[in-house]
């Protein structure tokens, strides 16, 4: 289904420009100016003013904005949007592509070559939840050497294989031994590409100089070609997401350029480098305003790539990246397969994948009555079999299963091998939905009693709890945790543990008590506020890739969380309040 | 004058599928070079096997010479000559969880940062802190291998993941780890297209430096332009490129080398993957490729499955869970530590029975193993091995205990010093030196 954005708000217009803004604004005004390659940052200051009696965040009337993908001649006279220039943007440092990022950028730019070379680097350090924050993205020697031999085996693959001469073509797309001047506008071509931006004449001047290495050396002008690529390929523009500041030691914050908010959108978006409806609105400045991202937002939201979203966003945030390569004991799960922890995993994908292509509340995320099987899963469950391994959306009203926190997935990634420890649960719960992670244990925990007459888990994290030292965070986590005893190491609904029957009953941490998982839920979910700044939290957090602590930083997240609560929590809001806010289109340099 | 010893791209053209075996080796050793011990080159191999021991199946109860070799270290049995069991050391820790920051200290001697704390910190370890001395004399500066990881649930206490991921570290960067044996091999050996002539190679070298060099210039451009944070990342990849250069430059791609090995075959199981990864550094050792490694045994939340392995259908078979569970599953995780010592028996072996000119690899070596728990997650009387003879600096074979606790920081001192270093103190918890190695 189509996307329409703007049927559920409009942003704020008024921030930025209203009068007496202070310098912040002024030095936002003259980098715009100085932004040689964007038509589109001509800043109107009276188009502030239009909006400055309304709220940030407020809905709005949704008139005023045409309602509409196509750019208006009002665009040009709103390109700050909702950006909120009492808040410092923040500082993304310098962006290393990760391995999803890597492989999903050589794919675009060979168009669409199957080969998938960072599945050999190293794994990405991961941090904030996230494999994608660039203050631990670091590079060493080994790894250098690795982007080396990925960008020789792409070349043969892409110019030699005979099979892949459609990607050649498309490449080399006139005859570069025969015409000079073919040589560097394929250069040219390419290297806008790989850099995602347009490279300058001395960029590309040292970049054709490789055509005469080449052929000093005995080769042809196409080998040159192909060594140009490879020096592409391994420049610091292509491995990292470079952006400049005009001053990088002024803290005064400025409108990113055009192509830098391009790749902004598409690696948020997508975990690759833009296509070329975005280098095209960049290269023509029609990128800079609150209206042309909504509209791209909505267009990539709805592009197969936004697969890298589901897959790198929701898959870490929630666990789900490594519930297909889990493995479990199989004395006590002998039907834990492979088949099934795979199933396992698409069912939360597809059931994440509702948000972003229906108009539901995100809140259901905790609460919904429904999900999706195949076969093996919903024989799993105990549902009606939909007939084959595709999956269906079933309804699991009534039964014992109510929103992700109850899906198999994530209850046996939480899950060692052999059985629950509703401790992580409970701290899974509080970081991840609620955004309170515990505070991090002391580094010689005792271990929990289980010997024979040691009793239930209840009761072993109850002597546990005992120890002062461990009674502060274990009270906020194991009445959590516990709820959801109910579901075994591989989430299969029981009522007994080791013969004793299981009680999930608990006290919220406001007092409230409840009986089990699903009136847990529920409890969760009657504070949508805090769920839904957790969620903001933590998408700001990706699509940044940077921390979010501070109180500027909490500012961005009271701003997104609002208007993405206002549109009833409708998730491709909080996507497009994201990609127009200040923390997204913005930022600065650093004093030394 | 940096010497850097010549190596053939074509030499390993004579490999087949076979999985790289050491008895290849003898024939390959570069000749004997004096060194001012006598010996052939220093080196330093760190092992980190992860989630600790159980300590009384580990600690000998006699101290010195002959200790005695409880349950758990008798897999050292073959070349308990060779190793020393240093006990009462403590870990460097800053207090929070139980495996991520003592994993990424283990070698460093260096807290690392708190929990969630915006960026990484740590300092060098020593495996680096001995590549830098010595750099420029070997082609690659170190090895930084380990084994695939497997996805297993847990994350520790919400660090940084880099921390329980890697022992090598070049001050607050952690060194890429390889952990596909074929990878790391064609990274020590060379990987020259089959069939390749003189000219091709001299060709292809040409061309690589003209790549390399240009795209330094680049960076460099772009660094003036930058503020610090991006510089620093700048800066490593820099650092990077021009390590690279340097390996291609002086690369002598038409002169056959003696030294090569050959290229591991299909491994059937991960005791081939690890031997296979302790058989490149092997050999890289002895053909003087490098002169600093490490291994990362796995890592505690993930890495290995022992099922198929060692202990068939019934589980529990995750290292890390049943260190979690010693009150019923002790022998279980007392048979994988075996395992492990098992390992590092075969490398030792492997340095040992490598002749150098009068004295084994393993004389001119020193191989220190360590972990990130002692017993049952605790950081006090860690278990650390000692092996080698460190070119007569160390007297491998003896049980040494160590009174007061003295942070692992000060044996990584004390074994720089060995190796040619000059400290006092070693990483930020370092506080002093141990004696008697």
């Amino acid at each position: 289904m189509t996307l329409d954005l703007h049927m559920h708000r409009r942003f704020d217009t008024r921030v930025l420009l209203a009068a007496g803004r202070g310098p912040a604004l002024l030095l936002l005004l003259a980098a715009t100016a100085c932004n040689g390659d964007s038509d589109g940052a001509t800043v109107d200051t009276d188009g502030g003013s239009t909006g400055a009696s309304s709220e940030i965040g407020s809905s709005g009337n949704d008139d005023t904005t045409g309602g509409s993908d196509e750019s208006t001649s009002e665009d040009t006279e709103d390109p700050t949007g909702a950006i909120d220039p009492d808040l410092d943007p923040g500082r993304v440092t310098l962006h290393r592509l990760n391995r999803s990022e890597y492989n999903n950028t050589v794919r675009d730019l060979f168009y669409g070559l199957d080969i998938a070379p960072a599945d050999d680097f190293p794994p990405d350090p991961r941090a904030l939840g996230f494999d994608n924050i660039a203050e631990v993205l670091t590079l060493s020697p080994v790894q250098f050497e690795l982007y080396e031999r990925a960008a020789d085996n792409l070349l043969t693959a892409a110019l030699h294989d005979p099979g892949n001469a459609a990607v050649r073509d498309q490449l080399i797309f006139c005859d570069a031994d025969a015409d000079q001047a073919c040589a560097s506008s394929v250069i040219r071509a390419f290297a806008d590409r790989a850099w995602r931006r347009s490279v300058d004449d001395a960029e590309l001047e040292l970049l054709v100089a490789q055509v005469g290495t080449a052929t000093a050396a005995g080769g042809t002008a196409e080998d040159g070609v192909e060594l140009a690529f490879k020096h592409a390929l391994l420049s610091v523009h292509f491995l990292f997401r470079v952006e400049l500041d005009e001053d990088p030691t002024s803290d005064e914050p400025h409108l990113l350029g055009d192509f830098e908010l391009a790749s902004r959108l598409s690696y948020f978006l997508w975990s690759s480098m833009p296509d070329d409806e975005l280098f095209e609105l960049a290269r023509a400045g029609e990128l800079q305003n609150a209206n042309a991202i909504e509209a791209q937002t909505s267009r990539m939201l709805a592009d197969p790539k936004a697969d890298a979203f589901v897959d790198n966003f929701a898959g870490q945030w929630l666990s789900l990246r490594g519930v297909r390569a889990l493995t479990k004991d199989a004395t006590l799960f002998p039907e834990f397969t492979p088949a099934l922890s795979a199933a396992m995993a698409t069912e939360s994908e597809l059931f994440f994948r509702t948000f972003l292509e229906e108009e539901r509340p995100f809140v259901e995320l905790l609460t919904a009555d429904e999900t999706f099987v195949n076969d093996e899963l919903a024989d799993f469950y105990g549902l009606p079999s939909p007939g084959g391994d595709a999956f269906e959306r079933v309804s699991v009203a009534g039964t014992t299963r109510k929103g992700l926190l109850t899906q198999a997935g994530v209850l046996s990634i939480l899950s060692p091998e052999n059985k629950t420890n509703p401790t992580v649960r409970g701290a899974w719960v509080l970081s991840q939905m609620l955004c309170s992670p515990p505070s991090a244990p002391p580094n010689d925990v005792p271990e929990l009693d289980e010997s024979p007459e040691s009793g239930t888990v209840r009761e072993q994290l109850d002597a546990h709890r005992e120890n002062p030292a461990c009674a502060g965070c274990h009270l906020a986590m194991d009445p959590i945790g516990l709820a959801f005893e109910n579901y075994d190491a591989i989430g299969r609904y029981r009522t007994e543990d080791r013969g004793e029957p299981i009680d999930a009953s608990g006290e919220w941490i406001d007092g409230t008590s409840f009986d089990d998982a699903l009136e847990l839920v529920d409890l969760l979910a009657a504070n949508p506020d805090a769920f839904s700044a957790c969620v903001t939290k933590q998408m700001l957090t990706y699509a940044l890739g940077r921390e979010f602590e501070n109180p500027d930083d909490d500012g961005h997240i009271d701003n997104a969380a609002e208007t993405f609560s206002e549109a009833n929590q409708q998730l491709p809001v909080l996507v497009s309040a994201i990609t127009q806010s200040g923390a997204f289109r913005t930022r600065r340099g650093e004093s030394e | 004058m940096p010497r850097l010893e010549p190596l053939s791209r074509r030499a390993l053209l004579i490999g087949g599928s076979t999985m790289l075996g050491l008895p290849f080796l003898e024939a390959m050793l570069p000749t004997g070079q004096a060194h001012a011990h006598g010996g052939g080159p220093l080196r330093f191999a760190g092992l980190f096997t992860p989630n600790g021991y159980s300590m009384s199946r580990f600690t000998p109860d006699q101290e010195g010479a002959d200790y005695d070799l409880k349950e758990v270290l008798v897999a050292l049995a073959s070349v308990q000559s060779e190793v020393s069991v240093l006990t009462g050391l403590t870990a460097v820790s800053n207090g929070f969880g139980a495996h991520a920051q003592t994993t990424g200290s283990a070698f460093t001697g260096t807290p690392v940062a708190t929990p969630n704390a915006p960026s990484l910190h740590n300092t060098t370890s020593i495996d680096q802190a001995y590549a830098e001395l010595v750099a420029g004399e070997t082609p690659l500066p170190s090895l930084v291998l380990g084994v695939a990881e497997v996805a297993n649930p847990g994350d520790d206490a919400g660090y940084p993941d880099v921390y329980h991921r890697h022992i090598s570290w070049d001050g607050a960067t952690p060194m890429a780890r390889l952990d596909d044996p074929t990878t790391a091999f064609e990274l020590v050996f060379g990987n020259a297209p089959p069939g390749a002539s003189d000219a091709d190679l001299e060709r292809r070298q040409t061309l690589r430096l003209s790549v390399l060099d240009s795209v330094l210039d680049e960076a460099n451009s772009l660094n003036a332009s930058l503020g610090p944070s991006d510089r620093r990342k700048v800066d490593e990849y820099l650092t990077s490129v021009r390590e690279l250069e340097m390996r291609v430059a002086a690369e002598d791609v038409t002169t056959d080398n003696a030294c090569a090995g050959i290229a591991p075959g299909p491994m059937a199981n991960d005791e081939e993957r690890v031997r296979a990864m302790l058989d490149i550094i092997a050999l890289a050792f002895a053909c003087d490729q490098t002169r600093a490694a490490t291994f990362l045994m796995g890592r505690s939340f993930s890495s290995l499955d022992y099922r198929d392995l060692l202990f068939g259908g019934s589980g529990p078979w995750h290292h890390h869970q049943i260190s979690h569970q010693l009150g019923s599953h002790r022998d279980r995780h007392d048979t994988i530590c075996r395992w492990e010592l098992t390992q590092v028996a075969y490398f030792i072996e492997s340095l040992r029975d490598m002749d150098e000119g009068g004295s084994s690899v393993l004389d001119n070596t020193i191989v220190a193993i360590t972990s990130d728990v002692s017993d049952g997650h605790s950081h006090d009387n860690m278990p650390v091995l000692l092996a080698g003879g460190g070119g007569g600096a160390l007297t491998p074979g003896r049980h040494i205990r160590y009174s007061g606790g003295p942070p692992t920081a000060n044996l990584w001192g004390s074994v720089f010093n060995a190796l040619g270093g000059n400290v006092t103190s070693f990483g930020e918890a370092g506080n002093g030196l141990l004696g008697q190695l």
